[in-house]
């Protein structure tokens, strides 16, 4: 008996080890006590890891502009709008047409999407025309690849022998507003002053895509400093008796005149005026109604010239009551850099509200661009090495930047200098953009 | 010579060599019994437990833990900013250009045709199968011009994003690198602004494997930035990490359990600065 009692004690343990094994993997699921819980570098085994990838970078939309259906001729002022308009936008990439491989006959005015997105394009532009007896009838529609093969946005226009362009102007500045929120700016204008002769300046005005340039008519040949105001466009003309006046386009009589003063220019905006007028030596901003009444002078003497209004009706302009010529809004100093900087200009930038202005470096001058606040690092260079390039102007939509190069023209730019296009091949001064 | 058998010579009596007694009492016979019912069926009923009650497992009860990993924050390899300078203009100097497709204005009333030209136009893209083959482009780059160092600090490095000393921080080397690897291969298109962009985040998921090739990647973000645009551009660039094996850089011993064979949060955020606060 004894015997039997050691021999079944002696299994006792090899029972309770194979019992422990079977249940060994139960112990090891259960999770770790909280107190023991493993830091970052060692996660427990439902952690999700985070990490953060900032900033990507920026690559054009690409957008394909197949010929539109309609008359050939029609069809082609379209398609040339449309290209001009998007590669000035920097914000398209159009694409080249030779590389299209869709069908366009049987597509139509709608798209096969996977034919599209076979050659890159991630948007593309159909239409047609068609003649109607008071004009044309133009349908435009936008589509983007990766929404298949509805159109995101569909217009139509019926206009005159010579508004084509200018429907497409609208669409293409729809299409930015789909995009972004914000419409283009397609289509607007730009006025400057330029030598017409020894001694002699007219002014003129260009579309924005640098079509149109023509010279505006002036009561004077020597005609400032045109800038866009109420219900047109004035300028300052030097009269036979050494006078300087604001005029209007198309109205002979002075809008303003000032005993005793010149006056050199002006600007609007906020439903106020601001001239530089010339008085004992020294030239000085006054600011009153946009009709010119109530006027009071802002500045304290020294050089003060070229006034621009700011979206919220702040006042930039150029003094050397510091010593140089620097930029100041409202008596404050925004340009903190360089001994000579002038011609400044608002941009409603959609990242920023910035002022440009053109700065001399060396025997050059080049585009700067600074935050409304003014702080030093905020300062952008927007040329360099290339040429002298002067007062700039800012669009509507605060996308785009143009200004004279002596690289042989007028160029457009993006905010950042980027995309230079040489648009007009026309120099001058006093470049001012309709709407801002 | 006979042999007695063993079992008829009452007289011989074989010593026992060991406690062997042929021959099984009851309780020995049931404890045997037990033994083998539990070696055959307790696995079997764990198994059964678990495709019945899947739920049991205490682990899969627990949420998601999300870890962030803090980034190494680096400091930007340049000159230093010089308040009494004209900045320098910055300009990629990357392997494109734009194509100069648009036509200056026909329409000259100055006839102002001897002012000195432009010169020599940007040059064209150099494209070539390869170069569309690489993903990094940059819309306005130029081939011309000087490459200039950019405002940041001498004792800083490459590819460092912080010019103001005080705001480096320490953080994980491979988390920095890893979204500078990610940062690198992504492209949302310049019809999002950059103002815009800076509001924009989107949280993808993505399971890595031991080789640090993607294996999976979440149909839906895990959180939408609310611009399609955006974030399809993002989703996009992981697909082609997926769809091509690319490997992910190799994390250091130290770091690799986070990454190696492990499900991924990537915060993508448009704002240059890392500034994920979007995705919360």
């Amino acid at each position: 008996m004894p015997m039997k009692r050691l021999r079944f004690s002696a299994l006792l343990p090899a029972f309770a080890a194979i019992v422990a094994l079977a249940s060994l993997p139960a112990v090891a699921q259960t999770p770790p006590p909280a107190s023991n819980l493993p830091t970052v570098s060692q996660p427990t085994g439902g952690a999700v890891t985070q990490v953060v990838v900032s900033g990507g970078n920026r690559s054009l939309f690409k957008i394909a502009l197949p010929p539109i259906m309609g008359t050939q001729e029609a069809a082609s002022a379209v398609v040339e709008t449309e290209t001009r308009d998007y590669n000035l936008s920097s914000l398209f990439q159009v694409l080249d047409p030779a590389s299209f491989t869709a069908n366009l006959a049987a597509e139509g005015t709608g798209i096969d999407p996977a034919s599209w997105r076979n050659v890159g394009a991630e948007g593309v532009v159909k239409g047609s025309t068609s003649t109607r007896s008071t004009g044309m009838h133009v349908e435009l529609r936008l589509y983007v690849v990766s929404r298949g093969g509805d159109p995101v946005l569909k217009r139509e226009y019926d206009v005159g022998p010579t508004g084509l362009r200018g429907a497409v102007h609208q669409f293409d500045n729809e299409v930015v507003k789909w995009f972004t929120g914000t419409a283009g700016s397609f289509g607007s204008r730009l006025v400057f002053s330029a030598t017409t002769g020894r001694g002699q300046k007219g002014i003129f005005t260009v579309d924005s895509d640098g079509q149109g340039l023509a010279r505006l008519p002036a009561t004077s040949n020597v005609a400032l400093a045109p800038a866009f105001g109420q219900g047109g466009i004035y300028y300052a003309a030097g009269l036979a008796d050494g006078s300087y006046s604001l005029f209007k386009v198309g109205s002979p009589a002075a809008v303003l005149q000032r005993t005793g003063g010149l006056i050199f220019g002006a600007a609007f905006g906020g439903g106020k005026m601001a001239l530089v007028i010339s008085q004992g030596g020294q030239s000085d901003i006054w600011v009153g109604s946009a009709d010119g009444s109530g006027l009071t002078k802002t500045t304290n003497g020294g050089l003060n010239t070229h006034p621009a209004f700011g979206p919220g009706g702040q006042l930039a302009y150029v003094s050397n009551m510091g010593g140089n010529p620097q930029i100041y809004v409202d008596g404050k100093r925004v340009s903190w850099r360089g001994t000579y900087n002038m011609a400044p200009a608002w941009c409603n930038d959609p990242e920023g509200t910035k002022i440009l202005f053109m700065g001399r470096d060396g025997a050059t001058w080049d585009i700067f661009s600074v935050d409304a606040g003014g702080s030093a690092a905020s300062m952008k260079r927007l040329t360099q090495d290339q040429g002298s390039n002067t007062y700039p102007a800012c669009s509507p939509d605060g996308r785009s930047v143009a200004f004279f190069s002596t690289r042989g023209g007028l160029f457009t730019a993006n905010t950042g200098g980027m995309n230079q296009q040489k648009i007009a091949s026309v120099t001058g001064e006093s470049l001012r953009w309709e709407g801002n | 010579m006979n042999r007695a058998p063993y079992r008829s010579n009452p007289d011989h009596k074989p010593r026992p060599r060991f406690g062997w007694i042929p021959g099984y009492e009851g309780d020995e016979i049931a404890v045997g019994v037990a033994i083998t019912l539990a070696i055959h069926a307790i696995p079997i009923a764990v198994l059964l437990l678990k495709a019945a009650f899947p739920n049991v497992d205490p682990k899969t009860e627990e949420p998601i833990v999300t870890r962030p990993v803090i980034a190494a924050s680096l400091l930007k390899l340049g000159k230093p900013f010089d308040p009494s300078k004209l900045p320098d203009r910055l300009v990629p100097q990357a392997r494109t250009a734009p194509k100069q497709d648009v036509l200056a204005s026909r329409e000259d009333p100055l006839k102002k045709h001897d002012l000195p030209d432009a010169g020599p136009p940007p040059p064209n893209t150099k494209d070539s199968d390869i170069t569309k083959l690489i993903a990094k482009t940059d819309p306005f780059a130029e081939d011309g011009g000087k490459a200039r160092p950019e405002e940041g600090r001498p004792e800083g490095i490459e590819g460092g994003t912080e010019t103001d000393p005080s705001k480096v921080h320490a953080g994980d080397m491979y988390a920095a690198k890893l979204g500078q690897f990610l940062h690198d291969r992504w492209q949302y298109p310049t019809v999002i602004s950059q103002g815009e962009a800076n509001r924009l985040c989107v949280v993808l998921q993505v399971s890595v494997g031991p080789r640090m090739t993607l294996w999976h990647l979440r149909a839906d973000p895990v959180k939408k930035s609310g611009n399609d645009l955006f974030d399809d551009s993002a989703r996009e660039m992981l697909q082609k990490l997926l769809d091509d094996h690319v490997a992910l850089p190799e994390p250091p011993d130290e770091v690799a359990d986070q990454y190696r064979g492990r499900t991924v949060n990537l915060l993508l955020a448009g704002d240059s600065h890392g500034d994920s606060s979007k995705c919360r």
